[in-house]
């Protein structure tokens, strides 16, 4: 590894952790500002308990130690106990809730890369004919659905309508719930990788070295994927690592309209309940993850393409 | 008087005097000049696609501007109030074109009772005016937004540009903090925030826009500037190294002449487009917020806000109205789809660089 690798890799890091301690410091100021707090429910509660409920979780403190007792939990990744959720640490509701989104996220991330990357390839090698113009229009006109659309109309068509698949919520049923929202999901990835594979394969094919590789006469599979993905897949990769961390982290729409107990639908519902740690535990742990494969998908481009300089 | 002397460097200032009337009338014009602006446009004017998302978006904004004005219902409007004092529910989920039976007895004494278009919904609005009035939201949610990213990024990114430095070394690592921050996040986080605060005062000017709305503003005018400001940034700092520019500079022109002649005219086009492309993605933005209840508050209906109610018509037994949700559904997809298209056709008309 030389020196200039060595420096981007520090200031990277570095711009890592800023954005985390922005991401808990925005976090929890905005959350100040807002009126209402944890106790606010249907019933009312007689002052003294509200006051017992503050002492027992520190939130009769000044605010400044608050906030430093705040990003401390956030750097050791301990955030206590929810305060809706009673007795249950936010770690673990965590834990339970990530694997759904986890799973969906994966698997639809990379069916998004493999399918993206053979339609891309294809209609590029195949530009202008059929089936290159049928998976443009097809992936622009997805670009356009919004999520909610797509997930709508998936349930109504396959699970209410042709009964193909179980509307029961994920975790029971075997695989069956999975397969609606792993589509839901991985439309719009695959549409975007597609049009990416597909501009830049196009570029890939116009280079010499492809026409030098032809002339000395390789075959045309191997001159595509020895010569021509290594190049054509660098977008590709800028692309997939916040994709992918986005996509783990669930989508709140698909975890909506599938009825998935995943990590989006908590993050969401735990800032309607004001339930400050798991709103904390959630923003760390989708920020943390969003940094992490941003860092490291940018690594991997810098690794695969090194005429990229490093400043 | 002095000789020319033919080894002389000394510049001949004629050679350099404005042509006379007489010397352009001599000059040979094969077809008349043209201007980047006028090829540009002859460029968009012939390619198809563009052209038919043009078109499309122009009739709709025809469609809900103007017709909303002249349109017999409005979109706050119950409809049974027009005949009877109390509610009737026998004016909602009416089918396209079908009346209620108080309408029906207007129309058998004569009087003329303007059709629902697309039925009616389950408060009693009639459907047509609520989706023309839902995509004159989206609309201008994508427009201002897209504005307020033109302003704040483009200003900031020309400073930077500029102004060099320091000033630019620290506003970049800001704009890459924010570039790196979870999006979605801070707009669940403000947009629920900004809920919570404006139901505490419900009569304030900005709580009758929604908190939606204000959120998708806020976060476009804190966290989106910066893809902007990158972008003038790059144009400023390119065209000031371009031989024209110093070439202004050696015969004396000011700073504000440089800027006025050469920078805008030749930065605008990539400048202006990329942000007609934030217009779609704010529409995007909007329609996603108001899906999880956190858009424009009722009744102002948007397409988001709209479709979200229309799926529970969906499942009404006996009697689905896929419809309902189809319609508003449908008007987002084609609106994005068409302004995606048309941003692509203004980048192939408008953009020098992309020029074969």
């Amino acid at each position: 590894m030389n020196k200039k690798l060595a420096f981007y890799l520090l200031k990277r890091l570095l711009l890592g952790v800023v954005t985390y301690l922005v991401v808990i410091s925005v976090t929890f100021w905005v959350m100040q500002f807002v009126p209402g707090g944890p106790w606010t429910k249907e019933r009312a509660m007689s002052d003294a308990v509200i006051q017992a409920l503050n002492e027992r979780y520190g939130l009769d403190q000044p605010l400044f130690i608050q906030y430093l007792r705040y990003l401390g939990r956030g750097l050791i990744f301990d955030f206590g106990v929810s305060y809706k959720y009673k007795g249950r640490e936010v770690t673990s509701i965590i834990f339970d809730c990530f694997q759904f989104s986890l799973t969906i996220g994966a698997i639809a991330a990379i069916l998004a890369l493999v399918v993206g990357l053979v339609l891309g390839t294809y209609a590029a090698t195949h530009q202008n004919k059929f089936f290159d113009r049928a998976i443009m229009v097809l992936t622009t006109a997805s670009v356009a659905m919004p999520s909610f659309v797509i997930s709508l109309i998936l349930l109504y068509v396959f699970a209410v309508n042709l009964s193909l698949v179980p509307t029961s919520p994920v975790g029971v049923d075997g695989i069956g719930p999975y397969i609606l929202p792993v589509i839901a999901e991985s439309l719009y990835p695959t549409a975007y990788i597609t049009r990416l594979v597909r501009s830049s394969t196009l570029d890939t094919l116009g280079q010499d070295y492809m026409r030098t590789a032809k002339a000395k006469g390789l075959a045309p599979r191997r001159i595509l994927i020895k010569h021509g993905m290594r190049n054509s897949l660098t977008p590709v990769i800028t692309y997939f690592g916040p994709m992918f961390a986005s996509i783990i982290t669930g989508s709140l729409v698909v975890e909506k309209v599938f009825q998935i107990p995943g990590i989006g639908r908590y993050f969401f519902l735990s800032i309607q309940n004001r339930d400050y740690p798991l709103i904390m535990g959630t923003t760390c742990l989708l920020a943390l993850l969003l940094i992490v494969f941003t860092l490291l998908s940018d690594i991997a481009y810098k690794i695969v393409n090194p005429r990229v300089d490093f400043d | 008087m002095a000789r020319h002397n033919p080894l002389s460097f000394q510049i001949n200032v004629e050679k350099f005097s404005f042509a006379s009337e007489e010397e352009k009338r001599g000059t040979n014009l094969m077809r008349p000049n043209s201007t980047f602006f006028v090829d540009g446009l002859k460029r968009f004017v012939k390619n198809p696609v563009a052209m038919v998302s043009f078109s499309f978006i122009f009739l709709l904004l025809i469609l809900v501007f103007i017709v909303p004005l002249f349109y017999p219902y409005s979109f706050d409007e119950v409809i049974c109030y027009r005949y009877v004092s109390r509610p009737d529910a026998s004016f909602n989920y009416l089918q396209p074109f079908a009346y209620a039976p108080l309408e029906l007895e207007a129309r058998e004494a004569g009087a003329f009772v303007f059709p629902h278009i697309f039925g009616t919904d389950a408060n009693g609005h009639d459907y047509f005016i609520r989706v023309l009035v839902g995509a004159r939201t989206s609309l201008i949610v994508g427009f201002f937004a897209a504005i307020i990213v033109l302003i704040i990024g483009g200003t900031i990114g020309a400073l930077c540009g500029f102004l060099g430095g320091k000033f630019d070394l620290i506003v970049m690592r800001i704009v890459d903090v924010i570039y790196s921050l979870p999006d979605i996040l801070i707009i669940i986080l403000l947009s629920s925030s900004l809920a919570a605060v404006f139901d505490a005062n419900a009569d304030g000017p900005l709580s009758q826009l929604g908190s939606g709305f204000v959120a998708i503003f806020v976060v476009f005018a804190l966290l989106y500037w910066v893809g902007m400001c990158r972008l003038v940034r790059g144009q400023v700092l390119n065209l000031r190294k371009q031989e024209y520019v110093m070439a202004a500079k050696a015969i004396g022109a000011s700073t504000g002449r440089i800027i006025a002649r050469h920078l805008i005219p030749n930065s605008m086009s990539v400048i202006i487009i990329s942000a007609a492309l934030q217009i779609p993605s704010a529409i995007f933005t909007e329609s996603f917020l108001s899906y999880l209840g956190l858009g424009v508050k009722y009744p102002t209906p948007s397409l988001g806000s709209i479709a979200s109610d229309a799926q529970s018509y969906i499942t009404i037994a006996g009697d689905p109205k896929l419809f309902m949700f189809l319609i508003p559904a449908i008007t987002i997809c084609l609106i994005v789809l068409s302004l995606n298209l048309l941003g692509d056709g203004l980048r192939d008309a408008f953009d020098p660089k992309l020029q074969k």
